[in-house]
C-alpha cells in the first residue's frame, strides 16, 4: 500500500466513529457491531464420530453444552438496562451456574493469506446478581483455530481473573494442549497455560455488582511465522514475538481454517458473563 | 433489511428426570419468540411434562405468564408461542410420573 494510499485510509478509519477506536492491518476480515445482530457467531460443539454423523448421543460430552450467545442490553436489577459502547446491544456469552462451566463461541472463518491476524475488541466481564463478585469468574479468552497445509494450532490469549477463588487479574498465552473443556460434573484443564511476561494487569472490574467497564483487547498471531505478536489492552502492551504454540497434524478437509472463539468460565456456582460491545478481526503482511 | 431471526439451542439431547428450568435468555430486540419441544425419548409409568413460560425484568426473579402449560406424555414436536415478553424468557418444566424420564431439545427461535 502506498505512503499515500495509507494516509487517505487513515483518515478514513480516524474519521469514522465506529472504526476510530480499532486500529486494523490492511485487510479488515470483518467488523461486528452487535447492534446489528448476531453477526455469525454461534456456540461450539465437538465434532462427531465418522460413523455417526448428526447422531448427537455421539457427541463428546465435554464440547457439547457451551451455551448458545445471545444479544444482550445488558440488564441489571438495580438500574435497568446499562446497555453497549456504542448502541444498545452486545455479545453476551453466559456459563451455567456450575463452578468451571464455559460458555464459548465462535466465528467460522477461513485464512485469505498467509500473513499476521489481529483481533481488536471491546469487552467486559461479571458474575451474575448483586452479590456476585470478581473471583467468581475464572478467566476469559480470546482464541482462533487455524490449520494450514501442515499443521493445526489452537493459539489463544486468556485473561485469568481467579482460580479457586484466589485474584490472579493476568494475561496468559496458550503453550500446548487442546483447548480447555467442561464436562458434566466437572471441570478440566487440557491447556498449559503460560504466563504473559509482567503480564499482571488490573482491569477496571467496579466493585458495584451491577456496573461494568469496556476495555479494549488487540491480540495478533503472525500466520507466516506461525507464531504470537502481540497483546494489547489498554494502555499495556506484551511482546509475544517468537513464541509459538504447540502444533498437531493436520485434521481432514480442515485446510485454511481460522476460526476466532470468545471463552467466559466461570469460577464458582455463579453464572458468569463475556460482554462484547464489538469486535474487528483485520490481516495484513 | 431482511427481519432478524436467531435461534438458540438451550438444551441438547438431555435427559430430564426431574423438574428444571432453562437457563435465562435475553430476548429485548425480539418481537417474537416460539419454543419448539423435541420430545427425543419418554420412559416411565404415566410420565408427564408440564411446560410453562417464565418472564423476568431482569433475568434474577421470575414469574408465570398468562398463558397455559404445554402439557406433554409422549415424543414427538411441540411449540409455545410467546408474545410481549420483555427482555427475559425461560421454561419451566415441571415432570411427574413414576420413574419418569424424557430426553429432550428444546429450542427458541427468536424474530423481530
Amino acid at each position: 500500500m502506498s505512503m499515500e494510499i495509507n494516509n487517505f485510509r487513515n483518515i478514513l478509519l480516524s474519521s469514522n466513529p465506529d472504526l476510530s477506536k480499532f486500529k486494523p492491518l490492511d485487510f479488515i476480515l470483518f467488523y461486528d457491531d452487535f447492534d446489528k445482530g448476531l453477526n455469525g457467531w454461534t456456540e461450539i460443539i465437538g465434532n462427531y464420530p465418522s460413523e455417526r454423523l448428526g447422531d448427537l448421543d455421539a457427541l463428546p460430552s465435554d464440547f457439547s453444552d457451551m451455551r448458545p450467545p445471545m444479544l444482550s442490553n445488558v440488564v441489571m436489577f438495580d438500574i435497568g438496562t446499562h446497555g453497549s459502547l456504542n448502541g444498545l446491544y452486545c455479545l453476551k456469552l453466559a456459563t451455567r451456574p456450575i463452578k468451571g462451566h464455559i460458555a464459548l463461541a465462535g466465528k467460522r472463518c477461513t485464512w485469505p493469506f498467509k500473513g499476521k491476524i489481529k483481533i481488536e475488541t471491546y469487552l467486559a466481564f461479571k458474575p451474575e446478581g448483586p452479590e456476585g463478585k470478581i473471583n467468581d469468574v475464572r478467566a476469559f479468552r480470546i482464541g482462533m483455530d487455524i490449520q494450514d497445509d501442515t499443521k493445526r494450532s489452537w493459539p489463544s490469549i486468556r485473561y485469568l481473573v481467579s482460580e479457586e477463588g484466589k485474584l490472579y487479574q493476568k494475561w496468559q498465552y496458550f503453550k500446548e494442549g487442546r483447548p480447555d473443556a467442561w464436562k458434566p460434573g466437572q471441570s478440566f484443564q487440557t491447556v498449559t497455560w503460560n504466563d504473559v511476561e509482567n503480564g499482571e494487569q488490573e482491569l477496571c472490574y467496579n466493585e458495584t455488582p451491577t456496573k461494568i467497564n469496556w476495555h479494549y483487547v488487540s491480540y495478533t498471531f503472525d500466520l507466516s511465522s506461525w507464531e504470537y505478536k502481540e497483546l494489547i489492552c489498554n494502555d499495556r502492551r506484551y511482546d509475544l514475538s517468537g513464541i509459538k504454540p504447540k502444533t498437531v497434524e493436520t485434521y481432514p478437509l480442515l485446510r485454511g481454517l481460522m476460526n476466532i472463539g470468545l471463552l467466559i468460565q466461570t469460577d464458582s456456582n455463579r453464572r458468569a458473563f463475556l460482554f462484547v460491545d464489538s469486535i474487528l478481526v483485520s490481516l495484513g503482511e | 433489511m431482511p427481519a432478524q431471526t436467531f435461534t438458540a439451542v438451550l438444551e441438547r439431547n438431555r435427559i430430564f428426570t426431574q423438574d428444571f428450568e432453562t437457563e435465562p435468555y435475553e430476548v429485548g430486540w425480539a418481537t417474537e419468540a416460539i419454543f419448539f419441544i423435541k420430545i427425543l425419548e419418554v420412559k416411565g409409568n404415566c410420565p408427564k411434562l408440564e411446560v410453562k413460560v417464565q418472564l423476568s425484568p431482569e433475568g434474577l426473579t421470575w414469574v408465570d405468564d398468562d398463558s397455559d402449560p404445554l402439557v406433554i406424555s409422549a415424543d414427538g414436536l411441540y411449540f409455545i408461542k410467546v408474545r410481549e415478553f420483555g427482555n427475559w424468557l425461560r421454561l419451566k418444566c415441571k415432570i411427574e410420573g413414576e420413574s419418569p424420564l424424557f430426553k429432550l431439545m428444546i429450542y427458541l427461535v427468536l424474530k423481530g
